[in-house]
């Protein structure tokens, strides 16, 4: 059960006493991007009847092209792919370690997140934060403390004073069920399923409008990953936030997204209600990934 | 501050070239370069200006970047006093204070009042110091995140950005882990609210009376080649949460010497006795104290 | 051809000839501390030995001391007895610690003061102004010297903080002798470290300074061992050699149970190359202070420039001899606090 004063300050974008349905948190338009020369003929070279990503002509790599897609508030988007179909360099993009060659993201009262360039170690601090796949490829410190992991966010954006940063931080940790006695070992001695709720405890300490999760579960154990989709559940249906999750693990977008988008070749290839994606699959592509996902 | 011309003609430098030392041992180019270090410095309170160590007939380690400091900026009238840890007496400090007197002809003292210049390892004299006095610390660790921050390019992108985190992280690690910060001395501090410095290795004690102190303070790193200055009047204080303030050193005696309970005190063996007694570190202050009590 | 068996003004002639030849210098340069290294890196106690070998060499240190390891292995070896603190005469003692120690600082000849000025108005002589090698030679014939076992060591001052526990597993063998195999106990490990070269034993031990918060020489001593051997049929300890030696111990800042204590390091080496003993002991101090969480030393190009810039990683290691009791007093103060916690 969520304590209020763990989540504090989330009044800003719970939904007000408008009787029309609030636009989108998060808007993706148009969101491309290559490696490489790049000809004209990269497009056309490229996708589905092409069957590959590579353009021929030029030898680069059309990593995505024109992905658009809408996240609502206490919504949570499914990005499906295989490795190479693009998802990776969605997910940095939203994330604002790349900047795209073509595409626009509004998040919030926030528009243009790609152009503004200066901000971006700002912007990923307060507004876009991202789960990775364990703590270490996140970058937390490994012989600190797992509450100092967890009050790093709020240390970078200027809280200066101890009592309600600890509060805080301790308070989430058990919610997400750190015992108190082992808030101050070091992050280091703790199991990958427990590291990976420490970088949630992170990511929430201070909620951003968009949280990222970039294949949360990989490498945990099954039931360990059972668990953590609990908590991740319990925290999107409460937080005002847009999640998107990035996963090859059909089993846990199923669990999680309310809608689904399919990558293929760094195209959308299909987008809808995850339900209906996943009973009644349109795409060729689509069609394989759910007759061959382990049941 | 008398300086010889640099010599127009290869035959003046031939003649120039016979004297074994310039003025205050430094060349004048030196001198030059470590002045402007020094205004470039003071115009930047508590950041580190580079500037071209060079080798001193003191090794490395022992304080060469603070004797370059005084070196570069004393003349015929000043009044020099060194200290190390205190004390006016240490091998090292009688050394230096020797070569700055002997090289820039100028007078020496171990009189804190007295001096014009004062050079320290590691201490500022108990005795407040007035704004024509000039205070030069020997530093051997300029960088505050040397240990937070895996080397000095990340650490120069943090001073840069003015983005501390990795210092507030491992003060609120210690704080959550051990009731307290780990320094014991060379506790970093805040310049004029901004800049993070580290003060060198000056006891928590000292590091609470850095505050708008009404003398400049320079603060000389030999070995690795920078230089930090504070103004006068520049707010210094030492990194630490709002509602978790700095505690100062608190020695559990008074000082065996002259009886002080608000000096800086170090624990020493006293002769006859079974544990250990206190003294106050500054030599010249505890003995003014007993002077003046006699 | 002229020979002779005695020495006479021609062999002179010849000689200097020789020398001059092979680009020796007909003037003596004192060359007391470099046998001193050199003796100490090759666990050999003889300094005309090292003469002999510097000469040989002409002057290649590492290929001296690898001569007189190899001359040292073709002696006949006799075990000498465990040398008793009563048996050491002390000549220097001083500590970074505390101003004031039970027993006195003893500066000595301090070689902090030999100036580093290059003076070229005297030609190089074989008479040095004095060091404390000179020194030493002279302690063990003067009878009131104080001994080692007769003055209360620095270390024992130290309270009111937790110390790393002190790991005690044996005593050590002779590497000269045995192979040994890692893991090494503690005092096999030291008696490795004994004979390193002293270039490397100063830069680890920089290294180590400069990743440090706190790192306090507690006690220096330079002292006069006299080295006793069972006599072959009496079988009672008889003197038959002093040896300079350099004494030395360190603490670094370390976590004891989650708190900040201390690591005590130990050090020794032959002769009075004060530098190796400060080196070996801070080298020990690491070695217990890390324990299991290790700290990776990485090796980028700031450190590997760090670590071979001779004269700041020696200046540095040899800056613990200034006085640190206002830092020491500091760092005891925060860890007493947290202590009571």
């Amino acid at each position: 059960m969520m304590t209020a004063n763990a989540f504090d300050g989330l009044a800003d974008w719970t939904d007000g006493e408008s009787l029309l349905p609030p636009p989108p948190l998060v808007s993706v338009r148009g969101v491309s991007h290559r490696f490489g020369p790049g000809c004209d003929r990269c497009v056309e070279l490229t996708g589905e009847e092409a069957g590959t990503n590579r353009c021929h002509a030029c030898g680069s790599v059309v990593a995505v092209h024109d992905a658009s897609f809408e996240v609502g508030s206490r919504e949570v988007l499914g990005v499906v792919g295989e490795s190479g179909s693009g998802k990776t360099t969605l997910l940095r993009c939203l994330h604002l370690d790349l900047v795209p060659d073509a595409g626009s993201m509004v998040v919030g009262q926030q528009e243009n997140m790609f152009q503004a360039t200066a901000a971006h170690r700002e912007l990923r601090r307060s507004t876009v934060v991202m789960v990775h796949q364990n703590a270490l490829a996140a970058g937390l410190y490994p012989r600190l403390a797992a509450e100092s992991n967890v009050a790093e966010r709020l240390l970078g954006g200027g809280a200066r004073a101890f009592t309600g940063i600890h509060a805080r931080a301790t308070d989430l940790l058990s919610e997400l069920g750190l015992q108190p006695e082992r808030h101050t070992d070091a992050l280091m001695t703790f199991s990958g399923g427990m590291q990976q709720r420490v970088q949630l405890a992170r990511a929430l300490v201070d909620p951003p409008q968009l949280l990222l999760l970039d294949e949360p579960t990989t490498g945990l154990d099954p039931s360990v990953q059972a668990d953590l989709l609990d908590v991740v559940q319990r925290v999107t249906e409460t937080l005002g936030s847009a999640t998107v999750i990035v996963s090859h693990d059909l089993a846990v977008v199923r669990i999680l997204a309310s809608r689904i988008v399919v990558l293929h070749h760094g195209r959308i290839v299909e987008q809808g209600v995850s339900e209906q994606i996943l009973e009644d699959p349109q795409h060729p592509y689509t069609q394989l990934l759910v007759s061959s996902r382990l049941t | 501050m008398s300086t010889p011309n640099q010599p127009q003609t290869v035959a003046g430098l031939a003649a120039a070239h016979g004297k074994p030392e310039a003025y205050a041992y430094l060349d004048e180019d030196t001198k030059r370069n470590v002045r402007r270090a020094i205004l470039k410095a003071l115009a930047i309170p508590g950041w580190q200006v580079p500037f071209a160590s060079r080798e001193m007939p003191v090794a490395r380690g022992w304080g060469s970047g603070g004797l370059q400091v005084t070196l570069s900026v004393v003349g015929p009238t000043d009044i020099v006093k060194v200290i190390d840890q205190g004390d006016d007496f240490s091998v090292n400090a009688v050394g230096m204070r020797n070569l700055i007197s002997a090289s820039a002809q100028c007078e020496a003292t171990t009189s804190t009042p007295a001096a014009t210049i004062i050079q320290s390892r590691h201490r500022i004299p108990d005795t407040d110091l007035r704004a024509d006095q000039l205070l030069v610390l020997q530093v051997p660790h300029p960088e505050p995140l040397r240990r937070v921050v895996p080397d000095d390019v990340a650490a120069l992108a943090c001073h840069a950005e003015r983005d501390y985190t990795p210092a507030w992280l491992d003060l609120y690690d210690a704080q959550a882990r051990l009731g307290g910060p780990r320094t014991g001395a060379d506790h970093p501090v805040l310049v004029a609210g901004a800049r993070l410095m580290s003060p060198s290795p000056i006891p928590r004690h000292d590091v609470m009376r850095l505050n708008q102190r009404a003398h400049p303070i320079l603060l000389g790193a030999g070995r690795r080649a920078r230089l930090t200055a504070l103004p006068p009047y520049t707010s210094v204080e030492p990194l630490a949460f709002d509602d978790r303030p700095l505690e100062p050193e608190r020695p559990d005696g008074p000082c065996h010497r002259c009886g002080s309970s608000t000096s800086y005190r170090v624990p020493t063996d006293g002769a006859g006795v079974a544990a250990l007694v206190w003294c106050c570190s500054d030599v010249d202050a505890c003995g003014a104290r007993v002077g003046a009590a006699e | 051809m002229y020979a002779s068996m005695h020495e006479n003004t021609a062999l002179d002639a010849a000689r200097t000839l020789v020398r001059a030849a092979t680009g020796h210098q007909a003037g003596g340069v004192s060359t007391l501390m470099l046998e001193q290294q050199v003796c100490a890196e090759a666990g050999l106690w003889e300094t005309a030995a090292a003469r002999r070998a510097l000469d040989q060499s002409h002057g290649d240190t590492p290929h001296a001391v690898s001569m007189l390891r190899v001359w040292a292995a073709t002696q006949p070896h006799v075990h000498a007895v465990t040398v008793a603190p009563d048996d050491v005469a002390v000549v220097r003692r001083l500590s970074s610690a505390y101003p004031e120690i039970p027993g006195g600082q003893w500066l000595g000849f301090s070689p902090d003061l030999a100036p580093r000025q290059l003076n070229w108005s005297q030609a190089p002589s074989v008479e040095e102004v004095g060091s404390t090698a000179d020194a030493t030679a002279t302690a063990a014939t003067v009878s009131d010297a104080p001994t080692r076992g007769g003055v209360p060591r620095v270390r024992d001052l130290i309270n009111g903080v937790s110390m790393v526990p002190q790991p005690d597993d044996g005593a050590g063998e002779d590497p000269a002798h045995t192979v040994l195999v890692p893991p090494f106990t503690r005092a096999c490990r030291l008696g490795l470290l004994a004979r390193g070269e002293t270039g490397a034993l100063v830069a680890l031990a920089a290294l180590i300074l400069g990743r440090r918060q706190e790192a306090v020489l507690v006690e220096l001593t330079v002292g006069v061992a006299r080295i006793r051997i069972p006599h072959p049929r009496t079988e009672a300890p008889c003197a038959v050699v002093d040896v300079p030696i350099t004494e030395v111990e360190v603490v670094l800042d370390a976590d004891v149970d989650g708190k900040p204590g201390l690591a005590m390091g130990w050090g020794a080496s032959m002769g009075t190359v004060e530098r190796r003993g400060i080196s070996l002991a801070l080298l020990d101090a690491a070695m217990q202070a890390d324990g299991e969480l290790r700290e990776q030393l990485v090796l980028d190009e700031q450190t590997i420039i760090a670590a071979t810039d001779g004269s700041a990683t020696n200046g540095f290691v040899e800056h613990l001899r200034l006085p640190h009791y206002a830092g020491f007093a500091a760092y005891l103060a925060q860890a007493a606090v947290k202590q009571a916690r």
